[in-house]
């Protein structure tokens, strides 16, 4: 009977992510077209993988993409949450006006950005111009394109975090603001040392989950790099192209899987990494009740 | 909170919507108006015409036919085989039942795209690419929708299921009239939230399908950027078919699915 309830789940889960996972790491070891056999090479596509300009610039482009969305996003999501757990007009409104592009089609809304930020139609430059300050080339400057893509994933996500951080606020007893009130706490004080220990539970989790999703970010990068450039590469692709991007590239356009599913145990690894790492240093921040 | 505050937070909401509004107004332009400088808000006059060039002359019904296909299928399946899975790990006991538990959370680390090239070369070997099924039936698998509910079958009392069983019931009758119906709202929240992510999804099916009457709309949207990157009226006309369906989705289910992604962020 158990069989029954968990066997169509299970034969799912091991077909899908167990056993690729495995053949993953064998592919990893062979030079194959995915057309004729796979030869065995061993450890050379990961020697290849760590001499390769373009590879290195991948795992770059990731860790920088990384360390520009992950802070800016659980910042101003925590600033939004703490301003919107008070007693203010419109709660409601801004709650759903924040967490919308959360909901909707990356690709759909990057498309939105793309013209918004167009050089010469765009109203974001319009506006900037009318205004007498620069006008960046949002989409067509490689030096200014990775911070295009950080600024927009900021407004995607940042509803979304604040949503659940807007919860763990909630979830605090009234006893601990009671008893700060009555040691005479400033209002600084009480946001960093009470909100901000009993919110750090809330913190953790987010900050895992969004140090994962940015190691793995791939829609935009296609959308507004990838797409215009056709594939083909060019300094503005080379300025954002990903881990991820870089396995669907060699994978699927160059045909060259054994080196894709190297680059793809890579980045499993680094992943794995990143969280052990946030696990250990979780000690020296995390706050459990 | 100060006015100053409040300034603050008005202004960050016009910057979540302009995008939106923008999106909408251009959608009912012409191309020409499309690139006006000084730039116009509102179109000369509400042209229909945009859309019914997109759903016609691009064949954007069949992109829609094929992703409300994919999101009804895989959410279909995946709610019903997530759901049966939870309620066994949660109400059942089983030889190995702790084991298989623990591989299924140990599942949740690994990324998607480690597993693409695996999967992608299993649907070539039987033959499925570029069909439906070979779009959808890796798509089921979900160790994370199984935790999810497991949590909620946890949280139901013991008595009840008790009680059913001197009543005679068996599993299957306990499960499909007793517990869950009771967890209804998780099973509704986590529902949202996989038709969110489904319908949305661009790397499997980019990575599956080629031709394109097997087309989903993120993948139609992220191909027409190439092509048509410079009509911009009939490319925000085809941005507001394909989001639009969501946000209404999030409006009418904001509740449940708030609460969903509520209990995944808290628990963890």
């Amino acid at each position: 009977m158990a069989a029954l309830f968990i066997g169509p789940q299970m034969a799912m889960v091991a077909l899908f992510y167990l056993w690729p996972m495995v053949y993953a790491i064998y592919m990893s070891l062979t030079d194959w077209s995915g057309l004729t056999a796979p030869q065995f090479l061993g450890l050379e596509n990961y020697a290849k993988l760590f001499t390769s300009k373009t590879a290195l610039r991948e795992m770059g482009n990731t860790f920088t993409y990384m360390l520009g969305a992950v802070p800016i996003t659980l910042l101003l999501s925590l600033l939004l949450a703490s301003a919107l757990n008070r007693r203010i007009p419109c709660r409601g409104f801004f709650r759903v006006a924040y967490f919308l592009p959360a909901v909707t089609m990356p690709v759909a809304v990057a498309m939105v950005w793309r013209w918004l930020l167009n050089s010469k139609y765009g109203i974001v430059n319009n506006a900037l111009r009318a205004l007498g300050l620069p006008a960046p080339g949002w989409l067509v400057d490689p030096n200014v394109i990775m911070t295009t893509l950080v600024l927009v994933t900021v407004w995607m996500r940042v509803g979304y975090n604040m949503i659940i951080l807007l919860a763990g606020l909630q979830g605090i007893g009234r006893q601990y603001y009671e008893a700060a009130e009555v040691e005479g706490a400033g209002r600084f004080a009480i946001f960093f040392r009470v909100t901000l220990p009993l919110l750090s539970p809330v913190l953790f989790f987010l900050l895992t989950m969004m140090v994962m999703d940015a190691l793995k970010a791939f829609d935009i990068i296609f959308v507004f790099s990838g797409v215009s450039s056709k594939l083909a590469g060019g300094p503005l692709l080379d300025a954002t192209r990903t881990m991820v991007f870089g396995i669907y590239q060699n994978g699927f356009s160059f045909m060259r899987m054994g080196y894709a599913s190297a680059q793809a145990t890579v980045l499993f690894l680094i992943i794995l990494a990143m969280t052990a790492l946030q696990f250990y240093l979780q000690k020296k921040w995390v706050h459990y009740e | 909170m100060g006015l100053l505050g409040l300034a603050g937070l008005l202004a960050g909401a016009v910057v979540m919507l302009v995008p939106f509004v923008w999106m909408a107004l251009t959608s009912f332009k012409t191309l020409v108006e499309t690139m006006q400088v000084p730039i116009t808000w509102l179109p000369g006059q509400f042209r229909l015409e945009n859309y019914a060039e997109v759903l016609l002359k691009m064949d954007f019904q069949r992109y829609y036919l094929n992703t409300v296909i994919m999101t009804l299928a895989v959410d279909a399946a995946q709610l019903l085989t997530c759901a049966t899975a939870a309620y066994a790990f949660a109400k059942m006991r089983f030889p190995g039942r702790d084991a298989l538990f623990f591989i299924l959370l140990s599942i949740l680390m690994i990324p998607a795209q480690m597993t693409l090239l695996p999967r992608y070369q299993l649907m070539t070997r039987i033959g499925w690419q570029n069909t439906l099924q070979g779009l959808i039936v890796p798509m089921i698998p979900s160790a994370y929708g199984v935790f999810f509910l497991r949590q909620f079958f946890l949280a139901l009392p013991g008595d009840l299921n008790d009680a059913a069983r001197i009543d005679g019931c068996g599993h299957v009758r306990t499960f499909a009239l007793i517990d869950a119906p009771l967890c209804k709202s998780a099973l509704i929240a986590y529902g949202v939230i996989n038709t969110l992510w489904a319908w949305n999804e661009l790397l499997w099916p980019l990575v599956i399908t080629n031709s394109d009457s097997m087309k989903v709309l993120s993948l139609a949207m992220a191909a027409m950027q190439g092509e048509h990157a410079t009509k911009y009226h009939t490319l925000m006309a085809a941005s507001v078919m394909a989001t639009l369906p969501m946000i209404l989705l999030f409006l009418v289910a904001q509740k449940h699915y708030v609460e969903g992604i509520v209990f995944t962020g808290i628990k963890a």
